[in-house]
């Protein structure tokens, strides 16, 4: 097993690539009462076309396919794991992302049944028709709820706006049609061609050892058998080429306040491993020296009434993928809408000015790398896996300290162009322009 | 351990090297009255974002920034009879960090700033934050509708409770809002800042001494407040009374309020804790399972019980013609639980859920400071294994008993009038 030691904050990573291609690691946390753990798979929702196993043949599955393989992961003939999870005393969940499929539990007590209920539950997949048909009848009441969460649509109005007809702009969960097409097949011709260790990693932390909690995971994969393992190809990027960004739209609904979001898309291919990680991070400082509680701008905003608390902006990369959304709401869309385009365009002029802000940046985001060790959760989640090249949050710091202005700058420049931003609004209905 | 500094005032201490940050509450204790809900919260706003030093929110966001990204808030809280203006930092302890600044003495200054110097105009606010503030707050109570889960949980609250204080949302209303004017909310600040208790809770590797000196340091005055009983309790009602509205929405929401007047660590207590977790508290209670899993009629259906105001809801998320099957499913299940109709298994499995949360909330700092500061104002504190115990010495007698207890008297719903639309 590799240790990886991070003796400035007495963290140590125990790392493993196992005999069938899984990866683990396991970050033993002092003091704590809970051991968290995330068993996932480099697979989400917008890998619903790919490469048959079988003849090479491209296939295309129902969108939301990835998402109701989740649910459905969990029953099987004689338990369902939710429930077992439940009995051994500990809490379970799984959620489904762009690119990822994460099943997860905590605990306190029985951590090394959890982890075989993990594994096995995972590793063991049933579906039948009946019970895929009952689950319509859930995801469809899912879909609903999130359909009338209007930050939710302003978010995923936004992304459909910068990823036009690309697995991207279709919402993870699908939509009330399209999964009424999802069979048991999809599931099985889904799982059989992603759910490969050497696809998946497991992350455990918190109140564990090590070395003993290694020897369980090798025991419980040592007695399985698993399918030689095929090359999965993901696509290199989520832009279809096809489609230029919408760069403009409007929704109305019943809503009190506008609600506006302004989109950047990445036009670049991500740097590959830590560069990833390093770029991310500079934009983050980037968009920070622009326009986080501490900009001149910010503070102009705020103080003329286009911005509130609930103005931020995200910044999102992925296996395929990086954005930007900026939103808030406003009682000028407008405006709101001018001044953050007018902002983005002169952002390397206004970044470039700020060399003692950036001093302070970097502090900043120091100290809440570090606050964010005190969470289980944090540590486990922040792990992207091949995307950075394994790359754990302790190694942000490193990065963060070397970082120069002159990084802050070239990922910014790269980053925005004028022809990539687009604007999403949700509006009240009387509110007529 | 809590001690008293001085009359009025007492210091919390939990020293702890799990974690990697030092954090400090100051919380300011008053008896809840209806007519300040608004007021302290838009006190909160305006003292979060400027002071005499730090007369701007880019200026107090740099200084936070300074101190390796302290985080920083004031907010209220509304619990049972009493409510809470709470001032918290939270920093990086220094041994992380190759520095030789001195957060924790740099935290505790940035705090005495913002609570004892205030951006004044003579007797009232910088008047900019105070209108800035005022406007957002406007802007935020007005847009609550737009959250309908938020909503339809308001609209019960509004329905069950009799006592303005409880039945008005946390945040108060637009009315008395409006109302507010500078001079009035100085002069509240000054007698929050005089009268009110103050609990302060430092948690983190800090020596005791050091803590208590950094404590004294902000220096309240003595003062004698009023004491209340910390728990809202109301008579029960005998009509159920009824919130319905028509929105645009695509998924109703049906929310039941019950009376259950068991109150936080009385003997019954740990028997409505069992009973809250089998009926709807989490993900494998009877709710869940049986209106989301087993008939398919929701995504969402759970409960939870406010052991300061004695008050059980269940919240749905359903499809409108449902309302009926849904309402007959959730009142079965409470049903079940008054005949002792829970099987072995289940009991033990609630059980083992409340003990799995109750100690992994001991690895969140945030929820000590929280823990301390209820158990500082009940002058009460269990230890893990007591609270250990009184969960698994619950009888599935003591749960039908606590079943037989919970008493519908409201309920609110929203339902879907128009279809969703897309643009």
């Amino acid at each position: 097993m590799k240790i990886i030691d991070y003796p400035n904050f007495e963290e140590k990573v125990y790392q493993k690539v196992l005999s069938n291609g899984l990866t683990v690691n396991l970050v033993p946390k002092v003091g704590f009462h809970k051991t968290y753990a995330s068993f996932t798979v480099n697979y989400g929702s917008v890998d619903s076309t790919f490469v048959s196993l079988d003849d090479n043949k491209i296939m295309n599955r129902p969108d939301g396919v990835a998402h109701f393989l989740e649910h459905k992961l969990f029953e099987k003939p004689d338990y369902d794991a939710f429930e077992l999870f439940g009995q051994l005393g500990a809490d379970s969940n799984a959620f489904t992302s762009y690119t990822k499929t994460s099943y997860l539990f905590s605990t306190v007590e029985n951590v090394r049944k959890c982890l075989e209920t993990l594994l096995d539950f995972v590793q063991s997949p049933y579906f039948t028709k009946e019970s895929v048909e009952k689950e319509k009848g859930i995801i469809t009441q899912e879909i609903m709820m999130y359909n009338d969460d209007y930050n939710w649509r302003l978010y995923s109005g936004i992304v459909e706006n910068l990823y036009p007809h690309s697995p991207l702009s279709k919402d993870i969960a699908g939509t009330v049609e399209s999964i009424q097409n999802i069979s048991s097949k999809d599931l099985y011709d889904c799982y059989r061609t992603f759910y490969q260790p050497s696809n998946m990693d497991l992350f455990v932390v918190g109140a564990i050892n090590p070395n003993e909690v290694i020897n369980w995971i090798e025991e419980n994969q040592s007695k399985k058998q698993f399918p030689s393992a095929p090359q999965i190809m993901h696509s290199k990027t989520m832009i279809n080429d096809e489609y230029d960004i919408i760069p403009y739209r409007t929704l109305r609904v019943d809503t009190s306040r506008p609600k506006v979001a302004v989109g950047i898309r990445g036009n670049i291919e991500l740097p590959a491993g830590k560069k990833g990680l390093k770029y991310k991070i500079a934009l983050n400082i980037g968009m920070y020296l622009l326009m986080g509680e501490s900009s001149e701008a910010y503070n102009e905003l705020y103080d003329n009434g286009l911005i509130d608390d609930s103005f931020d902006y995200d910044i999102s990369v992925g296996r395929g993928y990086h954005f930007c959304v900026i939103s808030g709401e406003t009682s000028n869309a407008e405006k709101f809408i001018m001044k953050v385009t007018e902002l983005l365009k002169s952002a390397n002029e206004t970044i470039s000015g700020q060399k003692v802000e950036f001093v302070l940046a970097k502090k900043e985001f120091i100290g809440r790398q570090i606050q964010s060790m005190n969470s289980l959760e944090g540590i486990a989640n922040r792990y992207e896996g091949k995307l950075f090249d394994g790359a754990m949050s302790f190694d942000a710091v490193k990065i963060l300290k070397e970082l120069k202005m002159k990084d802050i700058l070239q990922a910014i420049d790269e980053f925005i162009e004028p022809d990539n931003m687009s604007v999403y609004q949700v509006l009240p209905k009387e509110d007529v322009d | 351990m809590r001690i008293s500094l001085n009359p009025g005032v007492s210091l919390s201490l939990i020293s702890t090297k799990q974690f990697k940050t030092t954090r400090i509450a100051v919380d300011l204790i008053t008896p809840l009255k209806s007519e300040s809900l608004t007021k302290r919260l838009l006190l909160a706003s305006v003292l979060e974002n400027s002071s005499q030093k730090y007369p701007s929110q880019k200026i107090l966001s740099e200084e936070l920034a300074r101190m390796y990204g302290a985080g920083f808030g004031v907010s209220t809280e509304r619990k049972g009879n009493i409510h809470a203006l709470s001032f918290n930092l939270e920093c990086v302890n220094e041994h992380f960090l190759n520095t030789n600044s001195q957060l924790l003495e740099q935290g505790i200054n940035f705090l005495k700033e913002i609570i004892f110097k205030p951006l004044l105009d003579g007797n009232r606010f910088d008047p900019k934050t105070f209108e800035r503030q005022k406007e957002v707050l406007a802007d935020y109570i007005s847009s609550v509708k737009d959250d309908r889960q938020l909503f339809a949980t308001l609209e019960l609250n509004n329905a069950f409770f009799e006592d303005d204080g409880q039945a008005l949302p946390s945040f108060g209303d637009a009315e008395s809002l409006a109302k507010i004017t500078n001079e009035e909310l100085y002069k509240y600040y000054i007698e929050c800042i005089n009268n009110d208790q103050v609990e302060i809770i430092i948690s983190g590797d800090v020596a005791d001494e050091k803590s208590r000196k950094i404590a004294a340091s902000l220096n309240f005055s003595d003062r004698y407040p009023e004491k209340v009983p910390l728990f809202y309790v109301q008579s029960l009602q005998n009509q159920i009374k009824e919130r319905i509205h028509h929105l645009e929405i695509s998924q109703a929401k049906l929310n039941l309020g019950y009376s259950l007047p068991v109150y936080f660590q009385e003997n019954k207590y740990y028997a409505a804790l069992v009973f809250n977790d089998l009926f709807g508290g989490q993900p494998l209670s009877k709710l869940f399972v049986n209106v989301r899993e087993k008939a398919s009629l929701a995504y969402y259906a759970s409960s939870s019980y406010d052991s300061f105001r004695g008050f059980l809801s269940v919240k749905t998320g359903i499809e409108a013609k449902n309302k009926n099957q849904v309402l007959q499913i959730v009142n079965q299940q409470l049903e079940e639980l008054r005949a002792g109709n829970s099987a072995k298994k289940e009991i033990e499995t609630a059980k083992r859920s409340l003990i799995n949360s109750y100690l992994s909330q001991l690895d969140h700092q945030g929820v000590l400071l929280s823990r301390a500061l209820f158990n500082g104002l009940l002058n009460k504190e269990l230890q893990e294994n007591e609270w250990i115990e009184k969960i698994k010495s619950v009888t599935i007698a003591d749960i039908a008993e606590i079943a037989g207890k919970a008493h519908l008297e409201a309920v609110s719903f929203l339902d879907g009038k128009v279809k969703n639309e897309n643009n």
